[in-house]
């Protein structure tokens, strides 16, 4: 038995000073990206190196790092990539729906008094259910004082406002679509700008992996986030090929590439994303591919793009004269009933002068709906009466019945209660999303994920190891000294 | 489940969001005094808060047309009482003639019946606020101030107020007139044949002239008749103005129960949410110093003292 000899045992040490340099400097690593997003925490995998079998023993030759492994699990990425498509639709569509409720401006406000909780009580419904409330309120006060000017005056102006109130709302809810459009338009940017990013991480890793033989585990991580990234904005399908690169393409379109080995973002086969906005429009949002042209209607349906198409045409809709959806066709509708009825009446009365009733309110839908400037400027012509005399008010009480109809006022209350649902159920969505998110996202970190902890107790012991072994390098020095110098 | 680094932060972070959209809440509630705002905050105490505030808003007009109401039935109570008392004199005139009374005496009760008639034409041609009480929706004065002749233009439609839901009082009661068509009213009246102007007129005339046999005989009875007329009137007026009341205080009534119904909808129950406001504070508390304790905890702090031999 011989053994593996004294240079033998000087290289096992400095093969073991080697390993245990790489497994520290792996440590620092990972200590460096503990906050990095994507990163996943490497391991040195030390193994035993070959074993010298003479005259009947086995001598060990020391050990060395087979590999740096990256520890990560497909399953969990891929349900975090899922999730995270998931989670950029619920932020979004709780953010945006409750700015849709802002924009139609309908809250409660109250006045407090005093500390005691029953001194407050509630002031205001919003500005068009109030203006509707005090408008139908100002034609019944009409009917019991028909010669009163004051009493036609208050008609005029609460009409004016009720339509001065629907118009800035429409106005808002257009210019928040508008705003929720160039949203998309920058969106639609960023993905580009991230497939090109994934396509050049493809190129890098198929590169770096062919020529080193390894793993590239950071641009691997690299790539992970941007895909997450990627799938926050729009849902996708990522799928990974045999040589190591990704493609991605739109879940709902799968011909839709958006990377394709090193092309993306509109190279070779992939495509562009972009979005045009058309208010007039039936569908007033659209998603196009630079090949494919227009997407289908709520394609993407998912991620933040997914979201910002969904508000854009289906919660605010389009104008009652073309697609007559979401709170814009439904305040369409409210304000061409009210306009029609209220004309209708007013056209079957006679003003002070015994004159027939005229037109009331002018326009064609919410966005122009106006008192006839003929009322505003001389209030004696609202045909209060019947035709029986100045002190007739039968007209202008019929006009105050018309809040009953259920086209108006109920027909408002329900969008307003509709919208708020929307917004409750996208913010309940939102919280059960985040849970799940988060809860994916500890899972995969339990594999992932960096413990500060851990790699310090892992550097204790790395550390002594190689301490050792510095001291074995030593102990063989002697042993090479006393040979040399003390055998002769 | 292996626990890293990250676990610790996003914990805190995320509770502590948690704890502080929570906490801007109930102070939302506790500083506004109600507890939904937004509709998003509870759609259906939303939409039923609105229309309860719809309903209210309409009451509060109602209250306004009662108010006029009230007015207008106390002014037609008070004339037709008025009127009559001026009947009733009108017919104690007439009833005290006999066949001693002297032509002065008679001519001295003649003028006493012409001043009735002023006080008859004075009440039936008042019009407060510049509208005539009872010339019907035409706003016309039912009498001529100097002939007491009918005017041809009053017109049959009397107003009304409507004081509640599908509840119109009449507000202003017609005259009525003599004429072609005739229009029926307190002065005239063509079914019963009382025509209230034209009996005192005529017993005037026949008080002037000493007609004692028409005064007993023919004015005497058209006096009565009136007089009966014109307190079917003063029923009418008197019930007009109950209902008005009536209506007022059923109106005032369903005004409580809906603020009640809106308070209850949306108001804050103060304590209650301060101790919620508390709870929370609490939680919010204990979450940041469990994270601040955890995550303070490192391998770090020892690592000092590992020997480097």
């Amino acid at each position: 038995m011989s053994g593996i000899g004294l240079n033998g045992a000087l290289f096992m040490g400095s093969q073991s000073l080697n390993a245990q340099r790489i497994a520290i400097e792996t440590i620092g690593n990972n200590i460096s990206n503990v906050n990095t997003p994507g990163y996943a925490r490497q391991r040195a995998n030390l193994v035993a190196d070959v074993v010298v079998n003479q005259n009947g023993g086995e001598s060990g030759t020391g050990a060395s790092v087979s590999n740096v492994e990256s520890l990560r699990s497909t399953l969990l990425d891929g349900l975090v990539q899922q999730s995270m498509g998931n989670q950029g639709f619920a932020d979004d569509q709780a953010s945006l729906s409750s700015t849709v409720q802002d924009a139609l401006g309908e809250q409660l406000s109250s006045t407090s008094t005093g500390s005691s909780s029953s001194t407050a009580s509630v002031q205001s419904s919003g500005a068009i259910q109030d203006a509707m409330s005090n408008f139908f309120s100002a034609f019944q006060n009409l009917a019991s004082s028909p010669t009163d000017p004051t009493a036609r005056q208050a008609v005029a102006q609460d009409g004016a406002a009720l339509a001065s109130g629907i118009q800035g709302a429409y106005q808002r809810l257009q210019q928040t679509q508008s705003g929720i459009a160039a949203d998309a338009s920058g969106i639609t940017t960023q993905i580009n700008q991230l497939s090109k990013s994934i396509a050049s991480l493809n190129q890098q890793i198929k590169v770096v992996e062919a020529s080193s033989g390894t793993t590239a585990n950071d641009l691997r991580d690299t790539r992970i986030a941007d895909t997450e990234k990627l799938s926050n904005l729009v849902n996708i399908t990522a799928t990974t090929q045999n040589d190591g690169t990704v493609s991605v393409a739109l879940a709902d379109s799968p011909s839709v590439l958006l990377v394709s080995g090193s092309n993306g973002g509109g190279a070779g086969a992939t495509q562009s994303l972009s979005v045009s906005y058309n208010a007039s429009a039936v569908v007033p949002l659209t998603v196009s591919g630079s090949t494919t042209g227009v997407l289908g209607t709520g394609v993407p349906s998912s991620g933040s793009l997914g979201s910002h198409l969904d508000v854009a045409n289906n919660l605010i809709g389009s104008p009652g004269s073309s697609g007559d959806t979401g709170i814009l066709g439904a305040l369409d509708d409210v304000a061409n009933q009210l306009r029609t009825q209220v004309n209708t009446q007013h056209g079957l009365g006679f003003d002070s002068n015994g004159n027939a009733g005229g037109v009331f309110f002018d326009g064609t839908g919410a966005a122009d709906l106006a008192v006839d400037p003929a009322i505003t400027k001389n209030p004696s012509l609202i045909a209060a009466g019947n035709g029986s005399g100045v002190l007739d008010g039968s007209n202008a009480l019929a006009l105050s019945q018309i809040q009953n109809q259920p086209a108006i006022i109920p027909a408002f209350q329900t969008l307003v209660s509709n919208l708020g649902t929307t917004v409750s159920t996208a913010q309940t969505s939102q919280t059960t999303q985040d849970q799940v998110t988060t809860q994916l996202q500890n899972q995969r970190d339990s594999v992932s994920g960096v413990s500060m902890d851990e790699e310090m107790t892992n550097l204790i012991s790395f550390q002594q190891a190689y301490d050792a072994s510095a001291r074995f390098i030593t102990t063989i020095s002697n042993l090479y000294d006393t040979l040399i110098n003390k055998t002769v | 489940m292996r626990v890293t680094s990250n676990t610790y932060t996003d914990l805190v972070l995320s509770s502590s969001q948690n704890a502080q959209q929570r906490l801007a809440q109930l102070q939302q509630q506790i500083a506004t005094g109600t507890t939904i705002q937004a509709p998003s905050d509870d759609s259906i105490a939303y939409g039923q808060a609105v229309r309860t505030q719809a309903s209210i808003t309409k009451l509060n007009a109602y209250s306004q047309a009662v108010s006029q109401a009230t007015s207008m039935t106390s002014q037609n109570y008070q004339a037709m009482s008025s009127l009559h008392q001026v009947v009733a004199k009108a017919g104690e005139l007439v009833s005290g003639v006999n066949s001693t009374m002297s032509s002065a005496d008679l001519q001295a009760y003649g003028t006493q019946m012409s001043s009735l008639l002023s006080q008859m034409t004075s009440i039936v041609n008042q019009a407060p606020d510049g509208n005539y009480l009872f010339g019907g929706s035409s706003n016309q004065r039912p009498l001529d101030p100097s002939t007491q002749a009918y005017n041809a233009s009053t017109n049959s439609e009397g107003t009304t107020i409507n004081v509640q839901d599908g509840n119109a009082v009449p507000v202003g009661i017609v005259a009525g007139r003599s004429g072609t068509p005739p229009v029926d009213g307190f002065l005239y009246d063509s079914t019963s044949g009382v025509d209230v102007v034209s009996a005192i007129t005529q017993a005037r005339d026949d008080l002037n002239s000493g007609n004692i046999t028409a005064l007993q005989t023919t004015d005497l009875p058209a006096l009565n008749k009136a007089l009966d007329h014109i307190s079917l009137y003063v029923g009418s007026t008197a019930a007009n103005m109950a209902a008005v009341q009536t209506a007022d205080q059923s109106n005032q009534q369903q005004n409580v129960s809906q603020q009640t119904r809106l308070n209850g909808l949306t108001q804050t129950n103060l304590p209650n949410v301060t101790i919620q406001l508390q709870q929370v504070q609490m939680q919010y508390q204990a979450s940041l110093q469990a994270g601040t304790r955890i995550m303070g905890l490192s391998m770090l702090n020892y690592m000092s003292s590992v020997p480097n031999s």
